[in-house]
């Protein structure tokens, strides 16, 4: 029934997709781990929402960190495909299932002359009799593609399962291995059988969460559980970490500035909105504290209604950069992956502490959806700064960043005269010169003596590496005199990205929002003009096909496009550049006549206005 | 301080019972933080004029999380969240409930005022500041510690104040405040509206929560005193803190040893 394939490619995509609620996470990460620990580069990406699950192996002989379109096997658990997996099926994928699963879609399927692997795993699940999922049988079928052997993965189940259910999911892996063997594909990917592979697959949120655990967080408020919370809270034994589910925002900010008044390393995490009373009220008393702005697939005010699944992705930049009510220093970071996303959640406590002010963390949906095989990152016990402790030794403080006797100062707190206020919003911005300084530069990729710049921030790193190499390999447009610049700081910006800019006769900034809001902020903050934007919204993220085909359009428009599917109807829009309102000018001006002699904060009370009854 | 303890001046009766409070309980002024919320009865801007101590000015309605934040990464600080009943009670209301929830060992006093003029009507919110019962919130929501002082009995409330910052748990002492700016009507107010409980320290009524709702329920006259008083509930810091390590979390440093045996298992 099916054609024996024995090529060898170089990698695999596999996806599984299952109908809202089925636990795909559980088959996602026993794969991933399986192959992983057998010496394969892994890559994996999942969607959930109430519209079914679907998740994304991709399997490797090198190194793969980017999400691609194609999909070499379909493995169902459930009919009734989503419209953008059944987008990416053409002729050359597989769909693997049960024959009474496939039956719902394969009208569709012959229409786009998918070839059609029918197993009977309902029926076996049935003679067996035991509780097996078919998420696990599918497991064992893919395993076995892989040469795996069908004991691959019990030291898994026992490590994760009590006895009864461990027994029943080994017994429905073996099954499934059966039939993988039957299914007889050959060796799907040439595998560097490397006893001493030293990667490691992590996901987005655990690099995350180590990060900042081995940046020294140690105190996590949310208001509502997440991934990264979780992390902290089930750890809190051996992290040594305190986690505290908030009743709302304001009680998890609050809780934060209390922990952070203390001497804790205080995390507040919340998804998008909201952050301006955190800006406003860490910056008013100088508190130092990371916020964790993780965009996520939430239902949201605007689009309740039309999807369960909108992605706030690169939306939230403007929100980190201009909240707030009044002028605040702040360091901005955006993870480009997640080797970095471990080491910018520790360089953000750093920084916090050094300046004692306010540091975004920002990450987008994208980047929370994948793992990848990573280089274990190193953890060197750098010295910390040092820190100013409330509450342990013989100096008093009060919550304005202030430490030691308060006598002679009358005029601090009841008569908050003109003079205070001045010093402190001078204190202010002397730190936002002193984050430029200390802020990270961007990391340039390909030809040094570039005259194209592509120019990303956040988690599009990697797939546009991988789009470069395959126009480069595919010969889709010439890469000579192309370059990627990669920005994990976004503000302050690195004085070199100015020095990056200027070396560039054409400005192509990639990013996944409707307006360019990055490009926007450059071009404010360094006055060079991008030339093209290409630009994203919507679910999907960039998949590398889709960023050669977009690139390719700007950089060889001449050659018409050749057989490689088009990626999804996604609304597509590449346009120059207009601002559509003036950008805030000389927004890093430093007034030079000022000491650092401004020892105080503004006060944090103000806030609100003081109100009363 | 002294001259302006008539009733009127709510900010001077606070203080003045939060002062000797805390000499009573005998807490150096380096281990007690004072939180405050902004605006109301107890002004952000005026606590550190009158006392000497740590404090925290928290936004409108935010003193109780702080106050959580403080004593969750440092169990060895003495909190007392002080505020009027708008900003515990109103804006902060929701963190009010979910703090008791909790229970970390924090002092809550909330100074209640209270319209005492003929316009007053029972369910209006002119006669409970905010339309609501503090003291049978709390009970509801298992508090641990419930007490009721005024600013016409600052002794007895004082004793009050300290048994509550001695306590271990979340204690509430709402205190009630005519709110009226004549003196003499105030305190006219206070001897006829309200009497003083008997004094039980450790006595069967203080751990019963149905007695303890019939009292808080009780209104004109209103009883002072101590409603409730359960000794044995897990504070928020007990469920949190490592165990064998109880140094607050500035003394910690990043275990990095506990990272790298995670990431062996991954």
């Amino acid at each position: 029934m099916n054609s024996k394939r024995n090529t060898i490619r170089q990698d695999v995509l596999l996806c599984f997709c299952a109908a809202a609620g089925e636990k795909l996470h559980i088959l996602e990460d026993l794969m991933g781990r399986l192959l992983s620990k057998a010496g394969f580069y892994v890559f994996t990406a999942r969607r959930s929402g109430a519209r079914g699950n679907a998740v994304r192996i991709r399997v490797s002989s090198t190194p793969v960190k980017a999400f691609v379109d194609r999909i070499d096997y379909l493995f169902l658990l459930s009919g009734g495909l989503r419209p953008d997996i059944m987008n990416h099926i053409t002729s050359r994928t597989k769909v693997v299932g049960d024959v009474g699963t496939i039956t719902r879609d394969s009208p569709k399927l012959r229409e786009r002359e998918a070839a059609i692997v029918e197993l009977p795993i309902a029926a076996r699940v049935k003679e067996l009799d035991c509780a097996a999922r078919e998420a696990e049988v599918l497991a064992g079928v893919t395993a076995a593609l892989f040469g795996l052997t069908a004991e691959s993965a019990d030291a898994l189940f026992e490590r994760r399962f009590k006895e009864p259910e461990a027994s029943a999911l080994k017994i429905a892996f073996r099954l499934g291995h059966a039939l993988g063997i039957e299914m007889d594909e050959g060796v799907l990917v040439a595998r560097y059988l490397r006893a001493d592979k030293k990667e490691i697959l992590m996901d987005a949120d655990t690099a995350i969460s180590l990060g900042t655990v081995a940046g020294g967080c140690n105190f996590v408020a949310a208001p509502s559980s997440g991934t990264l919370f979780d992390f902290c809270s089930s750890r809190a034994e051996a992290f040594g970490t305190v986690a505290v589910r908030a009743e709302d925002r304001a009680g998890a900010l609050n809780m934060c500035l209390g922990a952070a008044y203390t001497g804790a390393r205080a995390l507040y995490v919340l998804s998008g909105g909201s952050i301006s009373e955190a800006l406003e009220s860490a910056n008013l008393s100088e508190t130092p504290l990371v916020i964790h702005t993780a965009s996520r697939r939430a239902p949201n005010a605007n689009m309740a209604d039309v999807t369960d699944e909108t992605a706030d992705a690169e939306q939230t930049l403007n929100l980190a950069l201009y909240s707030g009510r009044g002028e605040f220093p702040c360091a901005v970071y955006a993870p480009a992956c997640l080797e970095s996303a471990f080491a910018l959640g520790a360089r953000a406590f750093a920084t916090a502490e050094k300046f004692r002010t306010p540091v975004v963390l920002m990450t987008d949906a994208h980047l929370s959806d994948i793992a990848y095989d990573i280089e274990p990152p190193c953890l060197n016990p750098e010295s910390l700064p040092p820190r100013d402790v409330r509450g342990h030794d013989s100096g008093l403080s009060d919550h304005e960043g202030k430490k030691g006797e308060r006598e002679g100062e009358e005029d601090q707190n009841v008569l908050k005269g003109l003079a205070l206020k001045i010093r402190a919003v001078d204190k202010r911005v002397q730190k936002f010169a002193m984050l430029r300084e200390d802020a990270l530069p961007p990391t340039l990729f390909g030809d040094p003596l570039y005259q194209t710049l592509i120019v990303s921030w956040g988690s599009l790193q990697e797939p546009l590496l991988e789009a470069l190499r395959v126009a480069e390999t595919e010969l889709r447009f010439e890469t000579l005199g192309l370059a990627l610049l990669s920005c994990e700081q976004l503000y302050p910006l690195s004085s070199q990205m100015e020095i990056f800019l200027k070396q560039a006769r054409r400005l192509i900034f990639v990013e996944n929002n409707a307006t360019g809001q990055f490009a926007r902020l450059v071009q404010a903050e360094t006055g060079c003009v991008p030339t093209d934007l290409v630009l994203k919204y919507g679910e999907e993220p960039f998949s590398v096909e889709e960023l050669v085909e977009r690139l390719q359009n700007l950089l060889a428009p001449k050659e018409k496009e050749d057989d490689l599917p088009l990626s999804p109807a996604m609304p597509v829009v590449a346009v120059e550049l207009v601002p559509a309102r003036p950008v805030v000018p000389e927004l890093l001006v430093v007034p030079s006549i000022l000491g650092k002699t401004a020892g105080l904060g503004g006060a944090a009370g103000e806030t609100n206005g003081g109100g009363t009854q | 301080m002294t001259g302006v303890s008539d009733c009127g001046s709510a900010v001077a009766q606070i203080l003045e019972i939060l002062q000797w409070a805390l000499v009573e309980a005998d807490l150096g002024s380096g281990d007690v933080v004072l939180v405050s919320g902004a605006g109301g009865t107890v002004r952000a801007a005026d606590v550190p004029d009158f006392l000497k101590k740590n404090f925290f000015n928290a936004p409108y309605g935010c003193a109780l999380p702080v106050a959580t934040g403080i004593r969750a990464s440092n169990p060895r600080l003495s909190v007392v969240a002080a505020g009027c009943c708008g900003d515990m009670y109103g804006a902060g209301g929701n963190h009010f409930l979910q703090t008791i929830h909790r229970n970390p060992n924090i002092a809550h006093i909330v100074c209640h005022d209270i319209a005492c003029d003929d316009k007053r009507t029972r369910t209006s919110s002119r006669s409970w500041g905010t339309g609501m019962n503090p003291l049978t919130v709390a009970l509801c929501c298992g508090a641990s510690f419930v007490a009721r002082g005024s600013v016409g009995e600052l002794e007895f409330t004082r004793t009050l104040m300290k048994r509550a910052i001695l306590h271990q748990g979340y204690a509430l002492l709402d205190v009630l405040r005519p709110n009226t700016p004549d003196d003499g009507k105030a305190r006219a107010w206070l001897a006829e509206n309200t009497y003083k409980l008997e004094d039980n320290t450790d006595g069967e009524r203080l751990i019963d929560h149905v007695e303890a709702m019939n009292l808080a329920f009780e209104a004109e006259p209103y009883p002072l005193g101590v409603l409730y008083e359960c000794k044995n509930l897990p504070t928020l810091e007990e469920s949190l803190t490592r165990q064998n390590d109880d140094r607050p979390l500035f003394q910690r440093t990043p275990p990095l040893e506990a990272i790298r045996e995670y990431m062996d298992t991954l």
